[in-house]
């Protein structure tokens, strides 16, 4: 209970570049009960961090939906699929011609 | 240490009185790709076990594949590994002269071959979304897999094959857009058309205290919802692209693949800190990006409204005064 205290007031002092940094971070990893309280009060009464964090979660969700349309972009084509094999086969006959 | 003790057991162990044997071994340097390496063994076995200890040790090699051949010609011996490289799985264990053993199951040919089947597609989608290249996309799928051979030693099980492979493909379109910007710097120096990152996106916004110096602009999402988002993901992608290519290929695999963010930290070799760090910059100059373009982009609309009238007051320009 005390270290949620003192992370809540820590979080409430830090200026708006920390908390900025702050709110990047909850998009990668949980932050503490503390921090996490202390951020959302911040932003309650900080319209620019408001405004910040909206933005970077918008284009967190853009960059997602990029991604998953990524996923029905195709399939590795059968004659790449058969020159990178073969590539591979040459590297290695390359490599050990040379080491032999 | 405890593959060449495995080594020497299997080679050595079944038939130890095995007098002018040669050991035929695919060993896998971390710099010097493939390697093999005919060795005569005469007893005493021990200075080749010592070698080959040696060697291990330094952690240069794993040994990938292993064949004993009893008493037989150089030319046989080489002919052997050579079969063994073309079907490294299926080596007849039965055969009268040859034993193949594989380490980890697998040679590290088989292993990239398995690559190349396995993940290829995600590499192919991943590497042609970034270089938007049938030919580049091939050519960083290449690189990957040799790369990854090479590096074979020092993939851990504590992260995914997938998520490895990632990893490298990343660092080498990072490096192939590295050289793409070295080159663009070289041909030409102010060509900048205002689309994509400009430094100022990459400025700090706050004052000295940390307070907010250029506080962001609320996003104007007017008219159709899916028009805007279509257009606003046209940008961020022009935006991702002119990242430094270090904070692309982290916001690509976080953000876009959506990988999870020990994922990332494992296959870009990062700390928790750093990715922090590091996506924080990327979010920052993205967002300045942005905001940029909308802001550009709504500038050209009230331009082309203020015009609007005076091209409808008649033909001519004959409008009332």
């Amino acid at each position: 209970m005390i270290s949620f205290f003192r992370d809540v007031l820590r979080v409430l002092r830090l200026p708006c570049r920390e908390q900025t940094h702050l709110l990047s971070r909850q998009l990668d990893a949980p932050l503490s009960r503390g921090e996490a309280c202390g951020s959302r009060i911040h932003v309650l009464y900080c319209r620019s961090c408001r405004t910040f964090r909206k933005q970077i979660r918008l284009l967190r969700d853009l960059a997602g939906s990029a991604g998953r349309e990524l996923q029905s972009a195709g399939e590795l084509p059968e004659d790449v699929r058969r020159r990178i094999v073969k590539g591979i086969q040459a590297n290695r006959g390359r490599d050990t011609t040379q080491e032999s | 240490m405890e593959l060449c003790s495995r080594v020497s057991s299997l080679c050595f162990g079944r038939s130890s009185s095995l007098g002018g044997a040669r050991v035929v071994a695919l060993a896998v340097a971390r710099r010097a790709a493939v390697r093999r390496t005919d060795v005569q063994v005469d007893p005493p076995h021990d200075a080749l076990f010592g070698m080959r200890s040696r060697r291990l040790a330094t952690g240069r090699g794993t040994i990938a594949h292993v064949e004993c051949v009893s008493s037989v010609p150089v030319t046989d011996a080489d002919d052997q590994a050579d079969s063994l490289q073309q079907s490294p799985r299926s080596a007849p264990s039965s055969a009268p002269r040859s034993t193949a053993v594989s380490a980890g199951d697998l040679t590290i040919v088989a292993a990239a071959e398995r690559w190349v089947r396995e993940h290829g597609d995600v590499l192919w989608r991943f590497a042609m979304a970034r270089a938007r290249s049938k030919e580049i996309a091939e050519e960083i799928i290449q690189e990957t897999i040799v790369a990854a051979m090479l590096a074979f030693d020092r993939f851990s099980a504590a992260s995914s094959e997938q998520t490895w492979l990632l990893g490298i493909a990343s660092h080498k379109i990072a490096d192939h857009f590295r050289q793409l910007q070295r080159t663009a710097r070289r041909g030409e120096s102010s060509t900048h058309d205002g689309a994509g990152i400009d430094a100022s996106d990459m400025q700090d916004r706050f004052d000295k205290r940390g307070k907010w110096a250029n506080p962001p602009q609320k996003w104007d999402m007017r008219g159709d919802g899916a028009a805007e988002n279509a257009e606003m993901s046209a940008a961020l992608r022009t935006c991702v692209d002119a990242l430094p290519p270090s904070l692309a290929e982290t916001v690509w695999l976080r953000d876009i693949v959506g990988m999870p963010a020990e994922d990332v930290c494992k296959a870009l070799d990062l700390t928790a800190t750093n990715l922090w760090t590091r996506m924080h910059r990327a979010r920052s100059a993205l967002r300045a990006c942005i905001e940029r373009t909308i802001g550009m982009r709504h500038e050209e609309v009230s331009k082309l409204k203020a015009a609007q009238p005076a091209r409808s007051v008649g033909p001519g320009g004959q409008g009332s005064p």
